[in-house]
């Protein structure tokens, strides 16, 4: 009798051994695989944040370049042709009557003044500090008026919803896209008619750009310009959806999805 | 073997107890998910399991068919329970997912149902609920291999419970559903594998506690 008893307790005791070993190695192994899954997938986030920094980035170069042009452009077309003046304006003082000495010189002064509001919309006008004070919309609006400067198109800008602030690089990135867009219709398109539409929803930001021109092939033939590749990569990375349509009747449009996530 | 029993279920209280604690001393703790502030019901859940079982074997209040149905319906609240816990726990998106949790619960739902009213002894409803269980942990594990891995499994209690859950349910299906067949053939053997059904109880209690010693570990720093 005590021997079967001694026996039973023996195998009971290896029986639960043996499923408390079961229980560990399923243990050990079920949290070694999910770590090596961890592993990898924060290898894969660092590789995607450090591409996502680079783009972003590369926006910044990119709009940093397009602000210096606008600036030289403004000095050369601008402040230069009004120092010009001013300068010949002092060089035809005639110094004969008082009164029209002092009108010839008041007539500098306000050149000067004028030149004094154009320095100052120069300094505002970088467009990384646009966005980051006033937002998208702003930042488009302006950068509406430096093209209307030296071209004359019919801008249609219009929002729609309840707009949001986005993430400041999101938005740096969609300023830069819109920038590249623009700049092709510019190039490219032969339009007369822009169209700039921001939709907001609850969960995505909806961009369209486009324009009346002679449209182009954007299925057929590798594209060989960066433009529309970097357009389309960066959206990738904002985790969107871009689409591009064409054709000689209506033009060119842009159709740009980007989630909000708040 | 007769004393031998008596320490393992009196351990096993203890355990529960312990646990029934835990679970009782992190509830209203907000930085922990909703379900895990319900979980003390579990513990007692089993200890209501426990009590009629001697109020009927000790204590002769009831007859063994009251003891029984009484039984089979905790098993169905217990059921009812971890399917609820793991409806929070999964975390994917997948309507193919959902459709399968769902089906599983509805499915064992139904066959726990028939076997109680087919079978006299309330260990088939058990065993085919320690099944649909045993199905959850597997589906947990599926989850957790196809969502994004960002949680600490080490620290997570969800894990820990589910591990418990898993050993406890897995090692005893085979044990409840061949009881009766065992009960009459084998004796012997029943007295065996009982204490082993308590064992795998108390271990999976365990690993309840340790879960919930993650929480308390995750409270203090904030
Ligand atoms: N709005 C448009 N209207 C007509 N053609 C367009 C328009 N946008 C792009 N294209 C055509 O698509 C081609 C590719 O454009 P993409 O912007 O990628 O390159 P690019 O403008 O030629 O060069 P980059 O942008 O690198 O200076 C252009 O060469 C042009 O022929
Ligand atoms: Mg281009």
């Amino acid at each position: 009798m005590y021997q079967t008893t001694a026996n039973t307790i023996m195998i009971f005791v290896i029986v639960c051994c043996v499923l408390v070993l079961v229980l560990v190695l399923f243990i050990a192994f079920i949290i070694y695989k999910y770590q090596q899954r961890q592993n990898h997938y924060f290898q894969n986030m660092e590789e995607l944040k450090i591409i996502y920094d680079h783009a972003i980035l590369e926006s910044r170069i990119e709009m940093q370049e397009q602000t210096f042009q606008n600036i030289s452009r403004e000095i050369h077309d601008n402040i230069g042709q009004k120092l010009a003046l001013a300068q010949m304006q002092l060089n035809t003082i005639t110094y004969n009557t008082v009164e029209k000495t002092s009108d010839q010189i008041s007539s500098v002064t306000a050149i000067i003044s004028k030149i004094f509001d154009d320095l100052r919309d120069i300094s505002r006008s970088l467009s990384s500090e646009i966005i980051s004070q006033n937002g998208l919309i702003a930042a488009i609006e302006f950068e509406l008026l430096q093209i209307n400067k030296t071209a004359n198109y019919d801008f249609q800008f219009n929002v729609n919803g309840d707009t949001s602030f986005l993430k400041d690089e999101t938005e740096l990135v969609l300023l830069r896209v819109i920038q590249e867009a623009l700049h092709n219709v510019i190039k490219h398109a032969e339009a007369s008619k822009i169209n700039i539409t921001l939709d907001y929803s609850k969960e995505v930001l909806k961009l369209l750009v486009s324009d009346n021109g002679k449209g182009f092939d954007c299925n057929g033939i590798n594209l060989v310009g960066t433009g529309i590749k970097n357009i389309k990569k960066r959206i990738k990375l904002l985790k969107g959806n871009c689409v591009l349509e064409s054709n000689y009747l209506t033009g060119t449009q842009f159709t740009i999805l980007i989630p909000i996530s708040l | 073997m007769g004393n031998f029993h008596l320490i393992v279920i009196a351990v096993g209280t203890t355990i529960i107890f312990l646990s029934f604690f835990f679970a009782f001393a992190v509830r209203g703790n907000h930085t922990i998910p909703a379900y895990l502030n319900l979980f003390y019901y579990y513990p007692l859940l089993i200890l209501f399991e426990s009590v009629n079982s001697i109020l009927c074997i000790y204590f002769h209040l009831y007859s063994g068919f009251t003891e029984n149905s009484i039984e089979k319906l905790l098993f169905l609240f217990d059921f009812i329970f971890w399917a609820l816990f793991f409806l929070a726990v999964f975390k994917s998106k997948n309507p193919v997912f959902k459709k399968v949790i769902y089906s599983n619960f509805i499915i064992f739902l139904l066959i726990m149902l028939v076997s109680s009213f087919t079978f006299r002894s309330p260990y088939e409803s058990l065993g085919f609920s320690n099944m649909g269980k045993s199905i959850f942990c597997l589906l947990y594990v599926y989850d957790l291999f196809t969502s994004e891995p960002n949680i600490n499994l080490k620290k997570d209690p969800v894990f820990w419970i589910v591990c418990g859950l898993f050993f406890y349910a897995a090692s005893t299906i085979p044990i409840y559903l061949s009881l009766s067949y065992l009960y009459q053939h084998y004796q012997a053997v029943v007295g065996f594998l009982f204490p082993i059904t308590n064992i795998t109880i108390i271990i999976m209690h365990l690993l309840f506690i340790k879960g919930f010693l993650c929480i308390k570990q995750q409270r203090i720093p904030s």
